[in-house]
């Protein structure tokens, strides 16, 4: 008698959908040498500082921030994280973009990078209104019409402060670490795309990106 | 806080108008830089990459 076993069936499923060489892997295909490839890993990188620098804010709050200098240190590191988060990510979304990253059975990577993006839209958007100076209120103030006219006024209230900075430093958080690892995730089960097939000048599009390798003994021509 | 620009009359800075845009100075410094930036991390070859032209 067989018997199912559930944890049994979700290994035999983790080994055989993401095997360990796809989750580490200690090579890369050769046309990942590129700068090009590096703003995925960019955008990470600014998201760590801003957590990092986040978590030192929340923990001594705005009392502290807007009159210590260290404090005013942090808040900038914060700020200029988020510069660069952005920065990055546009960067990234426009080499995806033209290489077309949703072929071969990514489209879910794609999906979940454009929801990291609205989702940072908006986390982005209650840190500006978290500042607590004339910023934010400016920012609030204007804010607000356009969330009532699109009908969600009535329970995302921009004037208020609590709801903003727990969705800033909680719930939005908490959900772009979970999709970041999601999208990671695929990106490493589906492996880097594969660059856009040439054009051969005839009008025909060469398959045969990437040189077949050349053999012992003789040279590339 | 005075000479912070934040008294009244507050002036805003100067922007690019068209259509519906509307980008300031700084935005334009930043858009030109993520373009400069883009088109670097094509041209310039990867340090250790195979730089062979495949055809």
């Amino acid at each position: 008698m067989t018997h199912t076993n559930w944890t049994r069936s979700l290994r035999n499923w983790i080994e055989r959908t993401v095997p360990m060489e796809h989750l580490l892997p200690d090579t890369m295909p050769s046309y990942v040498d590129s700068y090009v490839y590096l703003f995925g890993v960019l955008t990470l990188a600014a998201f760590v500082w801003i957590i990092v620098s986040g978590v030192i804010l929340v923990i001594f709050g705005p009392d502290w921030w807007h009159v210590s200098a260290i404090g005013h240190f942090f808040n900038s590191t914060h700020f200029w994280s988020v510069q660069a988060f952005f920065f990055f990510m546009v960067l990234h979304l426009w080499a995806q973009f033209l290489m077309a990253a949703w072929r071969g059975g990514r489209h879910w990577t794609w999906i979940a990078g454009w929801m990291l993006f609205l989702l940072s839209i908006l986390a982005g958007f209650t840190g500006y209104l978290s500042q607590t100076n004339f910023d934010s209120q400016w920012v609030g103030v204007q804010g607000k019409d356009a969330m009532n006219s699109v009908g969600v006024g009535g329970f995302f209230n921009l004037l208020n402060f609590g709801q903003m900075y727990g969705l800033h430093v909680f719930l939005l958080p908490m959900l772009i670490l979970f999709l970041i690892g999601a999208h990671l995730f695929l990106v490493r089960k589906h492996g880097v795309v594969e660059p856009l097939p040439l054009d051969d000048g005839y009008g025909k599009k060469n398959r045969q990106r990437i040189a077949p390798p050349v053999p012992e003994g003789e040279s590339r021509p | 806080m005075n000479g912070s620009g934040l008294q009244p009359p507050i002036i805003a800075g100067s922007a690019w108008q068209y259509s519906f845009f509307n980008l300031s100075v700084p935005d334009l410094i930043v858009f030109g830089l993520m373009i400069v930036v883009f088109v670097l991390a094509i041209a310039i070859p990867f340090p250790g990459g195979d730089h062979n032209d495949p055809h």
